[in-house]
């Protein structure tokens, strides 16, 4: 991955989280991801198209819950946040993937979405995915995500 | 008069944030009606009066791009104004649905005011 198309992944995911959810993002280096959450949310996105690759945004569990709070204002309360916190984290990388395809490889292409797939993550699957090469590192409102993008040729 | 409007989207969020855009809006609302994918939706447009269709394009079942193409075969649905919201940006997918009478398209992510803008010009002289 070149230098000029992690910058492209980040500005956009810095506007889109800005524009979606009211929160700041920015790149962070992967010694600085440490955090004392257990339970984490992992979403991924598979596309094809002129190009073949994968989306994915990690977060832990309570950082969707805050996206979707700031989503959908502060009358919510922690049980009907919950509800829509993992279905933020699909959105905001359906928004994501629009967007960033569009920003790397301009509006002539098109390209097919899977649905976002979600799971949870354990402690040890989140390290695994920093020490993963392709995985860039981001605080969202100071606390730790992560990203990792993934393309090729079709 | 008041307007039903029919949301079209796979995402719960999209729901309440559709609705809740709505809601700010200076529209007469009506009956809002969800639906999760094309499917549902031209069931519902069969089965309600719907006066103005939010759709998202990617959604299992039936995307939004064949859900217009039924909606404009439909002799009794095909003057539904449908308004298209996604994060997608080709030009491609948009000549697509213009071809099939979509004339308006909102990139995701939307505002208040975008929504507002918009179904005011899907619903032309009715809105007034």
């Amino acid at each position: 991955m070149t230098d000029q198309v992690q910058e492209t992944l980040v500005q956009v995911l810095e506007s889109m989280l800005e524009q979606y959810a009211f929160a700041f993002c920015e790149l962070a280096p992967k010694n600085e991801l440490e955090t004392e959450e257990v339970d984490f949310v992992h979403s991924l996105l598979t596309f094809t198209g002129s190009r073949t690759g994968e989306i994915a945004l990690t977060m832990p569990a309570e950082l969707c819950e805050e996206i979707a709070g700031n989503i959908l204002g502060g009358e919510m309360d922690n049980g009907e946040l919950s509800e829509y916190a993992q279905d933020s984290l699909k959105e905001l990388l359906n928004i994501y993937a629009g967007n960033v395809l569009t920003s790397l490889y301009g509006d002539e292409v098109s390209f097919d979405f899977d649905a976002p797939e979600i799971r949870n993550l354990d402690r040890i699957g989140w390290q695994s995915l920093i020490d993963d090469p392709l995985t860039i590192g981001v605080l969202v409102e100071d606390t730790p995500a992560l990203l990792r993008f993934s393309a090729r040729e079709s | 008069m008041p307007f039903n409007i029919l949301i079209v989207d796979d995402s719960k969020i999209v729901h309440a944030m559709l609705t809740q855009a709505l809601e700010m809006t200076d529209i007469e609302l009506g009956e809002i009606f969800h639906a999760m994918n094309g499917r549902e939706g031209l069931d519902l447009l069969r089965r309600h009066s719907v006066d103005l269709v939010l759709s998202d394009i990617h959604m299992p079942e039936m995307d939004g791009v064949e859900m217009v193409e039924q909606v404009r075969l439909d002799e009794s649905l095909r003057s539904i104004p449908i308004v298209v919201i996604s994060s997608e940006g080709s030009r491609k997918r948009m000549e697509q649905l213009r071809e099939n009478g979509v004339q308006y398209f909102i990139r995701k992510p939307f505002t208040p005011e975008k929504i507002n803008e918009s179904i005011r010009q899907a619903m032309g002289e009715d809105y007034d």
